[in-house]
C-alpha cells in the first residue's frame, strides 16, 4: 500500500454520471481504441435510466471524446488508449456491483467477440486484452497460465517477455484493488479527519482538521490551509497510519476563510449542518476531533454575527478546521484561529455560502444522498439564487429534488423554503417538551425566529404560497408555523382562515389556541381598515366553537372582542392634535424575573452610579436587576453600552430580546456626576427597558402640537428627521389595546422629555423632570406587583405579551 | 384500427430500436400487423422475430440490432409449426456458436475462426473459461448522423449539367417547337443531366480528434457513397492546414488575448501547407494542388476541433487557419468548418475564436444542412470574416 494510490482517483472526479458509467465499462480492456468504446456505449449505455444513459447524439460524441482525452485514459498508440490503473480498480469495483457482476461478464462477452470479428489488433494486444477480459473473474487460473509462460519462456505464439510484462501489469492491478479496499474501509467511518501536507516526502506533517458535510468525497477545511500551497496535500486519521486518502482543492473562499477538498468517494454520511440562529451568549459546543488524537472539547460559543462567532477556547496544535457541533450533534461551525484569549469560529451558513460559490453540483456529485444532504442542497440552492448563480442553484436544486425522491417523507411541502421547514422540525420538537415553562420559553425563541423570517422575505409572492401553503397543510405541525407566522405578522387576506382554525372538532386543541391568539394579535395590529373583517371573523370562530361551553367560549373571544371595542372607541375620540394612533403591544418582563445586566464599557464609577439609579425603578416591584460581574460569560437580557457625547436610546422592554447577544440594548450617555439633566435620560432609558414608553406618546397623552413647529424645529438642524419620523416618534402615540390600561398622562414623569415651548401651539408647560414621579413609581409597581418572596434567582425569558 | 395495442414486448422493443436509429414510425407498426394477419410470423417466437427483421432491418447491422433487441425482452416462447429451423437459429453467444447453416432473411455478419481462447494452447493451461451471458452483443455502430441524413444533406448540394448523348425528352422544347412549325416533327432530346458539384473534404487527424476518428469516417464515407457528388476529394492533416503563420505576425499577437483582431488585416491569403490523403498521414499532397484540381469554386469543408476537446487556445494555429480561409475566399470558394465538439464548448479555446473568422458549424444535422447552405452560396453571419 502507498500512500500515493489514492491520488490517482482525482482523475475520476469531474466526469458526469454518465460518462463514469461508460468510464466503468472501458475499464475491463487492457486498452480501448474509439471503436470499441463506441461499441461499449452501443451495447451497454443506450437504454438505462435517463441519468445513465448516453443516447446517440452530438453531446455523447463530445462526452466519450472528452472521456479518451481526460486524465482518465493516456494514449499509447495511434488510435488506442490506456486508463491510470489506480483509477481502474475503483472503475472495476463499479463495473462488478452492477447486476452483481452479470454486467462485468456481459462485457468480458463483448471484449471476445470484438476480438474475434473486429479487431485488427496484433496478437500481443490480442492476448493481453483477454486476460484483462478474465483476470477479474478468475484471477488464479490467470495467474497460473501467466506463470507457466514464463516458466517455458512463451507459449501461443507469444515471447517469454509479453509474459513477463503481462504479469507484472496484472500483478499492478492487484495491488491497486487491494488498496482500494483498505480505503474505502478507512472512510467508512470518517467523518472528522487531518489534512496532511508533505512537505519532505515521505514525511507528512498534520496541519489541520478537515471534516465531511456531505456523503461523497467533500472536505471542509480553514482557507489558509491550502492557501499558497503547491504541496502535496493528503487526509487520513492519524501521522503515522500509512493510509490515507490524496486530495485536490476544490476551491478557495477567502472572503469565508473556508476551502474544500475532494477525496475519492468515500462511504457514510457526513456531519449534519445546522444553524447559528439557535445560538445564544453562553452555549455549550462541542469541538469534535479525529478519534484518538484529541477529545471532544466542549467550547463556549459567543455569537457574533452571520459569519463567524468566538469561542473561548485555543483547541491546539492542528486545531483548527476541527467542526463545534450543537447539542444535536450538528456543525454549527468550524474553528479557524485564535485571536488572543478567544477562539473564531466560521459560522455553518459561511461554509455553506462558500459551498454556493465554489462547488458545483455538476462536477461534485455525491453517489448518494440522504436526507441531510437534500436539505444541504435546498440551502445551497438558496444561496446560489440569491447570490445570482441561477444555473447554479437549478443543478442545486435538481440534486435536491433527486435526493426526495429518495426520501419519500417529506413530498408535501416541497415549495416551502428550507428555514421554514427547519421551522416545522423545531416547533414540532418543542411541543414534545414536557415542562410547561420550557414549553413557553423556547415558544417565544421561535416566534422570534419567525419575526425575523418575516422580515427577510418581505412581500415575495412565492413566500406569500408557501405560507397559504402551510396554512392548508395536513400535517399540523406544518399549520401551527403557519399560525405562529401569522402571529407575528397578521395578513388580512388569512384571517377568514384563522376563524375556521378555532374550531377545536376539526383542529388540535393547541393549534385553536394559536389561532385565538393570533386572532388577537391581528386584532391588536392590524391597520383601522381591517377591524371590520377581524370583526366578522370573531363571529366566524364564535360559530366554531360550540365544542366548549358558554364561558369557556365568551372567555376565549372576550380580549378580541374588547380590543376591537377599544379601538373602535379610540378611533372615534380621536381629536386630531396629536398624531396618528401607532398600535403596540405590552413588552413587559415576566412577573418577578431578575434582568440579568452586563455593562458594555464605562468605568466602574459610571457604572455604579447606574446602577444606583437601576435600583430607583425595581425598588418595590417584583421585579429586580442582577449586573453581572465583568468577567462573567453568562448570557444576559439587558446589555448597557456607556458612552459620551452620543444620543441615549434604549430598547424597549422585551424588544431587548430580539437584539444580538453581544449588541448592547440600552445606550447611556454619561457624565458624571450624573445629576440634573443626564439624571432624567438615565432613568428615562432604564424606564424604556422595563416596557415604558415614552409620556409624550402614550395613549393618554394629548399635547397641544404645534405640528408646523415641530416639523421645522426636527426636520432642521441638529436633527434632521424625516417627516415620517417627526409623525412617528413625536407627534404619534401608541396605543395599547389589551389591559392593562395605560396610566393618565403625567406631566413630571420622568419618562417626559423637557420639550420647549415653541413647539406647542399654546402655553403648555413642561418642566426637567430628573427623579420618577409618583405616578411613575405607582405605574411600575402595578405593572411589576411585589410578592411576598423575593424575586426569583433564576431567571426567565419573558413571552412577548402579557395576557 | 382496432384500436388495441401490440404486445407489450414488441412496444419496448420498438422504442429500443428507434433510439438505435432505425428511423421506424407508426407505418412500421402497421407493417408488422398486416404481416401478422395475414399469417406471417405466427409459427414461432422466432418465426416473429424474423418478420421484424424482414420488416426492419435495411443492413445486416440492424438485423443483428433487432434481434438483440428482442433478446432481450424474452418474448413469450412458443412453436406451432414444430421445429422451424431443426438446428435452431445460429446463437450470437461466445460460449460456442452452435453452428447449423440457416437462411435467415438477412444474412449474419461472418464470423471468424475463433481463437480458441479455452482451448489448450501448446504446453500452457487452459485460460479460464468466460461467463454466459444472455445478452446479445451487437456491432453496428450507432452515429449521431445517419448516412441516409448525410447523404440527403449533400443531395442538396446540386450543380447539375448536362452529360453524355442526348437521351431525354425534352417536352418543353418538343411543344414549343411542333407548335412553331405545325409540324409533329421529331421530338425533341437533350443529354442527360448530372450533378458535377464537387467536394473538398479536409479531415483533422490525430491529437484531440483521435476519439472523432469513427465519427470523422462515417461521415466521409457517407458523403462519397450516399452524397451523390461529382467527385469528394478527401485529404487529412494535423491541427492546421498550413505549414507554420508568419513569425512577424505571431510576434504581434498579444500575449493576454487569444484574439488575432489586432492582425487581422495584416494576415495575408496562403495555402502553402502540406496534407496527406491517407488517415495515417503518409502520403503527402500538397494544398495548392489539392485546391487546384477540384476545380474552380469547389467548396471546401474541414472537420476538425479547433481545440475545443482539449480545450486549449493557440493565437497561432488559428492565425494558419484564417490564411487559408483567406486564400480560398479570394479564391471564391465557399469553406464550412465542421465541429464535431457541440458549440457551447467552442467559447474559451481557440475554436471559439476561430469562430469569429471563418464559418465554422457543430457537426450535426442542423449543422450539416447549414453547411450545405452555405457551400451553396447562402451568405452566414461572421463576427469578422478572415
Amino acid at each position: 500500500v502507498t500512500a500515493a494510490v489514492a491520488h490517482a482517483e482525482r482523475v475520476l472526479i469531474g466526469l458526469p454520471r454518465a460518462a463514469r458509467l461508460l468510464a466503468a465499462h472501458a475499464a475491463l480492456p487492457a486498452a480501448v481504441s474509439p471503436e470499441l468504446l463506441r461499441h461499449l456505449r452501443d451495447n451497454f449505455l443506450l437504454d438505462g435510466p435517463v441519468g445513465d444513459r448516453l443516447p446517440v447524439d452530438a453531446e455523447s460524441e463530445a462526452v466519450m471524446a472528452r472521456l479518451l482525452l481526460s486524465p482518465l485514459f493516456s494514449q499509447v498508440a495511434d488510435d488506442l488508449y490506456e486508463m491510470d490503473v489506480r483509477a481502474r480498480a475503483v472503475l472495476l469495483g463499479e463495473l462488478q456491483s452492477i447486476g452483481d457482476g452479470e454486467r462485468l461478464t456481459q462485457v468480458a462477452v463483448l471484449l471476445e467477440r470484438f476480438l474475434q470479428e473486429r479487431s485488427t489488433w496484433p496478437d500481443e494486444l490480442q492476448w493481453a486484452q483477454r486476460i484483462s477480459a478474465r483476470v477479474v473473474s478468475d484471477p488464479q487460473r490467470v495467474r497460473e497460465w501467466l506463470a507457466a509462460g514464463v516458466a517455458r519462456g512463451g507459449g501461443a505464439g507469444l515471447g517469454g517477455r509479453w509474459f513477463v510484462a503481462m504479469r507484472a501489469k496484472v500483478e499492478q492491478q492487484w495491488a491497486a484493488a487491494d488498496t482500494l479496499e483498505q480505503l474505502a474501509d478507512l472512510g467508512a467511518t470518517t467523518t472528522v479527519a487531518m489534512v496532511f501536507v508533505t512537505r519532505h516526502p515521505p514525511l507528512k506533517e498534520a496541519s489541520a482538521t478537515t471534516f465531511r458535510v456531505t456523503s461523497g468525497g467533500l472536505w471542509v477545511t480553514p482557507a489558509y490551509v491550502v492557501l499558497g500551497t503547491s504541496l502535496p496535500l493528503s487526509i487520513g486519521s492519524s501521522e503515522q497510519t500509512e493510509l490515507d486518502l490524496g486530495v485536490r482543492i476544490v476551491g478557495v473562499s477567502e472572503t469565508h476563510d473556508v476551502a474544500f477538498l475532494q477525496s475519492a468517494p468515500v462511504r457514510g454520511p457526513g456531519l449534519p449542518v445546522g444553524a447559528t440562529s439557535g445560538l445564544h451568549a453562553g452555549q455549550r459546543l462541542t469541538a469534535a476531533a479525529v478519534v484518538g488524537t484529541a477529545e471532544p472539547t466542549t467550547v463556549i460559543g459567543v455569537r457574533t454575527g452571520r459569519s463567524g462567532f468566538e469561542i473561548d477556547l485555543d483547541p491546539g496544535p492542528a486545531g483548527s478546521g476541527r467542526p463545534l457541533l450543537d447539542r444535536d450533534g450538528r456543525v454549527v461551525g468550524m474553528f479557524v484561529a485564535v485571536d488572543g484569549s478567544l477562539g473564531l469560529a466560521v459560522s455553518a451558513e459561511a461554509i455553506l455560502f462558500a459551498m454556493a460559490e465554489i462547488v458545483d453540483p455538476e462536477i461534485y456529485e455525491p453517489a448518494t444522498i440522504l436526507p441531510a444532504d437534500r436539505l444541504l442542497y435546498r440551502t445551497l440552492a438558496a444561496m446560489a439564487r440569491s447570490a445570482g448563480a441561477y444555473g447554479r442553484a437549478e443543478r442545486f436544486d435538481e440534486v435536491a429534488r433527486r435526493a426526495e425522491g429518495q426520501d419519500s417523507t417529506n413530498h408535501d411541502t416541497p415549495k416551502l423554503p428550507f428555514e421554514v421547514r427547519e421551522l416545522v422540525r423545531r416547533f414540532a420538537a418543542v411541543s414534545d417538551i414536557p415542562d410547561r415553562r420550557l414549553r413557553v420559553q423556547r415558544r417565544a425563541v421561535l416566534l422570534d425566529e419567525c419575526r425575523d423570517i418575516v422580515a427577510r422575505h418581505g412581500v415575495d409572492p412565492t413566500w406569500e404560497a408557501a405560507k397559504l401553503a402551510l396554512l392548508r397543510s395536513s400535517a399540523p405541525e406544518e399549520r401551527i408555523v403557519g399560525i405562529a407566522l401569522l402571529q407575528v405578522d397578521p395578513d388580512p387576506a388569512s384571517i377568514p382562515m384563522l376563524a375556521t382554525f378555532v374550531d377545536p372538532d376539526r383542529a388540535p386543541a393547541h393549534i385553536g389556541y394559536e389561532a385565538l391568539v393570533a386572532l388577537r394579535n391581528a386584532a391588536e395590529m392590524l391597520p383601522d381598515s381591517s377591524l371590520d373583517l377581524i370583526g366578522r371573523a370573531v363571529e366566524i370562530a364564535a360559530g366554531h366553537l360550540v365544542g366548549l361551553d358558554r364561558t369557556d367560549r365568551a372567555g376565549a373571544l372576550r380580549p378580541i372582542r374588547k380590543i376591537l371595542d377599544d379601538r373602535a372607541a379610540a378611533a372615534a375620540s380621536h381629536d386630531g392634535t396629536s398624531g396618528d394612533y401607532i398600535p403596540t403591544v405590552w413588552k413587559l418582563w415576566r412577573d418577578r424575573s431578575v434582568l440579568r445586566v452586563r455593562f458594555l464599557g464605562g468605568n466602574a464609577a459610571q457604572q455604579t452610579e447606574i446602577r444606583a439609579l437601576a435600583v430607583e425603578w425595581t425598588w418595590g416591584t417584583g421585579l429586580a436587576f442582577s449586573f453581572l460581574p465583568p468577567d462573567s460569560t453568562e448570557a444576559a437580557e439587558i446589555r448597557i453600552a456607556v458612552t459620551t457625547g452620543q444620543a441615549s436610546w434604549s430598547y424597549i422592554g422585551t424588544d431587548a430580546l430580539t437584539v444580538a447577544a453581544e449588541q448592547p440594548t440600552i445606550s447611556l450617555d454619561v457624565q458624571l456626576p450624573i445629576e440634573g439633566r443626564s439624571r432624567g435620560k438615565v432613568l428615562k432609558e432604564l424606564g424604556h427597558a422595563l416596557g415604558l414608553l415614552a409620556e409624550h406618546q402614550q395613549p393618554n397623552a394629548d399635547l397641544p402640537w404645534d405640528r408646523a413647529a415641530a416639523l421645522a424645529v426636527y426636520m432642521g438642524s441638529p436633527h434632521h428627521w424625516t417627516s415620517d419620523q417627526v409623525e412617528h416618534d413625536l407627534l404619534g402615540r401608541y396605543v395599547v389595546p389589551i389591559p392593562p390600561a395605560y396610566r393618565p398622562f403625567d406631566p413630571y414623569s420622568v419618562m417626559l422629555l423637557p420639550f420647549g415651548s415653541e413647539l406647542f401651539s399654546r402655553d403648555f408647560p413642561i418642566g426637567t423632570n430628573t427623579e420618577l414621579s409618583t405616578s411613575d413609581r405607582a405605574f411600575i409597581s402595578e405593572l411589576y406587583p411585589p410578592t411576598a418572596d423575593p424575586p426569583d434567582a433564576v431567571a426567565e425569558l419573558s413571552t412577548p405579551l402579557r395576557s | 384500427m382496432t384500436g388495441s395495442l401490440p404486445p407489450a414486448f414488441i412496444l419496448r422493443a420498438f422504442e429500443d430500436l428507434r433510439r438505435r436509429q432505425l428511423g421506424l414510425g407508426v407505418d412500421d407498426l402497421l407493417a408488422l400487423r398486416s404481416a401478422v394477419r395475414a399469417g406471417f410470423g405466427l409459427g414461432s417466437d422466432r418465426a416473429l422475430v424474423e418478420l421484424c427483421v424482414t420488416l426492419w432491418a435495411k443492413s445486416p447491422g440492424e438485423a443483428d440490432s433487432v434481434r438483440a433487441v428482442f433478446a432481450r425482452y424474452d418474448p413469450p416462447a412458443w412453436d406451432e409449426t414444430g421445429p422451424l429451423h431443426p438446428e435452431g437459429l445460429p446463437s450470437r453467444r461466445l460460449d460456442g456458436p452452435t453452428g447449423g447453416a440457416p437462411v435467415p432473411v438477412l444474412p449474419m455478419q461472418p464470423v471468424r475462426a475463433p481463437i480458441t481462447p479455452t482451448g489448450r494452447i501448446g504446453d500452457l493451461p487452459p485460460l479460464p473459461a468466460l461467463g454466459t451471458t444472455g445478452r446479445q452483443i451487437v456491432f453496428d455502430p450507432q452515429f449521431p448522423i445517419t448516412r441516409r441524413a448525410i447523404g440527403q444533406a449533400f443531395r442538396r448540394l446540386l450543380r447539375p449539367e448536362p452529360f453524355g448523348p442526348p437521351v431525354q425528352l425534352d417536352i418543353e422544347a418538343t411543344i414549343e417547337r411542333r407548335s412553331r412549325s405545325g409540324v409533329a416533327g421529331p421530338v425533341v432530346l437533350v443529354p442527360r443531366r448530372r450533378n458535377t458539384a464537387r467536394l473538398l473534404l479536409l479531415v483533422d487527424c490525430g491529437g484531440s480528434m483521435v476519439p472523432f476518428h469513427p465519427l470523422a469516417d462515417h461521415l466521409r464515407e457517407a458523403i462519397v457513397e450516399n452524397g451523390g457528388l461529382r467527385h469528394v476529394t478527401v485529404a487529412y492533416f494535423h491541427d492546421t492546414p498550413l505549414d507554420e503563420p508568419e513569425p512577424r505576425l505571431v510576434r504581434r499577437l498579444s500575449r493576454l488575448s487569444p484574439q488575432l483582431d489586432p492582425v487581422l488585416d495584416a494576415v495575408r491569403g496562403s495555402l502553402d501547407g502540406l496534407l496527406f490523403s491517407d488517415p495515417l498521414l503518409a502520403e503527402p499532397v500538397e494544398l495548392t494542388d489539392l485546391v487546384e484540381q477540384s476545380g474552380a469554386g469547389t467548396g471546401v469543408i474541414v472537420v476538425s476541433d479547433a481545440g475545443a476537446a482539449r480545450g486549449g487556445v493557440d493565437p497561432a494555429r488559428n492565425l494558419s487557419c484564417v490564411g487559408f480561409a483567406r486564400a480560398l475566399r479570394e479564391d471564391g470558394r465557399p469553406l464550412v468548418w465542421l465541429n464535431p465538439m457541440p458549440a457551447r464548448c467552442w467559447r474559451g479555446t481557440s475554436a471559439g475564436e476561430l469562430a469569429r473568422h471563418v464559418a465554422m458549424l457543430p457537426l450535426d444535422l442542423a449543422g450539416l444542412h447549414r453547411a450545405v447552405d452555405v457551400l451553396r452560396g447562402r451568405p452566414i453571419t461572421i463576427e469578422r470574416a478572415a
